[in-house]
């Protein structure tokens, strides 16, 4: 599971004023609408592109699944290479 | 009022004495535009009613979703629509469509007269004496709402009940609810508010006037059945929990209304134009109260019939089978619209979230604003993406494909969304289950009737 620093970082912004998140499986606690922003920032500033299909609050409950759903992807990618 | 602007004679046929309490207060942003283009809009400034900048909906958060019309150019600009006491603006409407030249008579629609090929010629009406009388018109337009009057009268195709038949509705006009404070925008002091605790479970706040608001409560009716409460009772306790924002807001509330409730409300009626008639709005269809689509979508589709009404009575499509159909599958196609956005609303609330406030801003603020039709670029990308969500197709080729409701207990091929107690969360998931279930009808009261001839 590899979640770019700067992803870490808007999430850790984010959560403000909850203390960064260490521990993978603890849930993010951002709001709909922080989700929402969430991914218009991965999308802007990561180059990840969350489809239709993914926008399911379970995939960004904690860093571990947001990570399995960054992962899945870059595999998907690699397959279609 | 659209018929007598093109030189038409119209009866309205009204069982009910004006003005009278009615549901459905909120208007979207076309349905203002209508009343704009019947010349209303200085009536409504008047008459002050609330001015609707847009719709706040809380939940875990709260977003806002703005009233924006389309320009010539069809750019986004800011609009603004009313809300409505429905007792005084429906009494407004009816004096200003007399004032117009239709002729009003007061009585009950009480059976269809039909041709013998059919095709409705009118309506048997019954006077508050008990006297009946036949009223001869070359179209009927059924607009008696949930009372689905030529439905009952088996003049339409099948009614199916719709998916959200399980749902209960409750409702009251109080005093005292706290109003945001704002002039214009998100905290506008008479925008729409919707306030929503889980799947299924939502409260609506309308202003209707400067110290009253309209408050609904919508459950699944087995929880207010297991809850064994009056109607009183559940609406007062049941309403503060589902959302703290809607509880601080309506802490000091004074009922100026009884509670009233309806029961069953989603349905939809297949074939329901034909030779001689047009069912309009609630009087073929009505999916659910969320959007706040029931009224816009009743004066909208009055206002799609009218060219059709005008060609048929100069003589074309006489001998069509269905003279309206194009209209019908129109009206149908735009609804449709509308029931995949509420569909996805709750069955994917995150992918719909991120729809409107992202992915697909423009589009949303355009089928929010009720530019759901055909001749309005629909349907557009998002409620392709939504039908793609929830795994379904639309197809209107034949009158068979369409109007029959998607997860319905009636569709032989499906069942209903969701039983109170059953295990399975979706209608997709159903749907592939192959779960079948066998017919039943549904029933509803009150309403008008309009002939023309």
């Amino acid at each position: 599971m590899e979640i770019a620093q700067k992803l870490k970082d808007y999430i850790n912004e984010n959560r403000a004023p909850l203390p960064p998140i260490s521990d993978p499986d603890e849930p993010l606690q951002i709001d709909s609408l922080g989700l929402i922003r969430l991914v218009a920032f991965m999308e802007s500033d990561c180059g990840i592109r969350v489809e239709d299909e993914e926008l399911v609050v379970e995939n960004f409950a904690t860093l571990r699944s947001l990570g399995d759903l960054i992962d899945r992807k870059s595999q998907g990618a690699e397959t279609q290479m | 009022m659209l018929l007598a602007r093109e030189g038409v004679k119209s009866i309205i046929l009204e069982q009910e004495e004006f003005p009278r309490f009615h549901i459905g207060e909120s208007m979207t942003g076309e349905a203002g535009n209508l009343l704009r283009r019947l010349g209303l809009e200085k009536q409504m400034t008047e008459r002050a009613y609330p001015v609707k900048h847009g719709v706040r909906v809380f939940g875990t958060s709260s977003w806002f979703i703005p009233v924006a019309r389309r320009d010539e150019n069809w750019e986004l600009q800011p609009g603004t629509t009313w809300q409505v006491r429905r007792s005084d603006f429906d009494a407004m409407m009816l004096e200003e469509a007399q004032r117009r030249g239709a002729t009003l008579i007061r009585g009950m629609a009480e059976k269809a007269l039909r041709t013998k090929d059919g095709s409705v010629r009118g309506v048997t009406m019954q006077r508050s004496d008990g006297t009946t009388e036949d009223i001869e018109a070359k179209v009927v337009l059924d607009c008696s709402g949930m009372a689905t009057f030529l439905a009952n009268q088996k003049v339409t195709g099948p009614k199916y009940v719709g998916r959200y038949d399980k749902q209960i509705a409750f409702f009251a006009h109080v005093k005292g609810a706290v109003r945001d404070s704002g002039t214009a925008g998100e905290t506008a002091k008479d925008n729409t508010l919707i306030f929503y605790k889980k799947k299924f479970h939502w409260s609506w706040f309308i202003p209707v006037d400067d110290e009253v608001v309209s408050l609904g409560l919508v459950v699944p009716t087995a929880e207010f059945q297991a809850q064994k409460k009056t109607r009183e009772d559940f609406f007062r306790s049941y309403l503060p929990e589902i959302n703290p924002e809607l509880k601080r807001r309506t802490r000091d509330i004074e009922f100026v209304e009884d509670v009233h409730v309806i029961p069953n409300y989603s349905y939809q009626v297949r074939g329901f134009c034909g030779k001689g008639f047009i069912c309009i709005g609630d009087a073929h269809r009505f999916i659910d109260p969320i959007f706040s689509f029931g009224l816009s979508a009743t004066v909208r589709e009055a206002e799609f019939a009218i060219p059709h009404v005008i060609a048929y009575l100069n003589g074309q499509n006489r001998d069509a089978t269905n003279p309206f159909e194009a209209h019908q599958r129109f009206v149908e196609k735009g609804t449709d619209n509308l029931e995949d956005m509420v569909d996805l609303f709750w069955e994917q609330p995150f992918a719909f979230a991120t729809f409107v406030h992202f992915r697909y801003r423009e589009e949303l603020t355009d089928a929010f604003a009720g530019r759901v039709y055909e001749s309005e670029h629909q349907p557009s990308n998002a409620i392709l993406r939504f039908r793609k969500l929830l795994q379904r197709d639309r197809n209107y080729t034949h009158e068979d494909d369409y109007s029959i409701p998607i997860g319905s207990r009636y569709h032989p091929e499906r069942a209903s969304l969701w039983a109170p107690d059953s295990p399975v969360e979706t209608t997709e998931e159903w749907i592939g289950r192959g779960h079948t279930q066998k017919e039943k009808g549904a029933t509803s009261a009150e309403g008008g009737l309009v002939s023309v001839g």
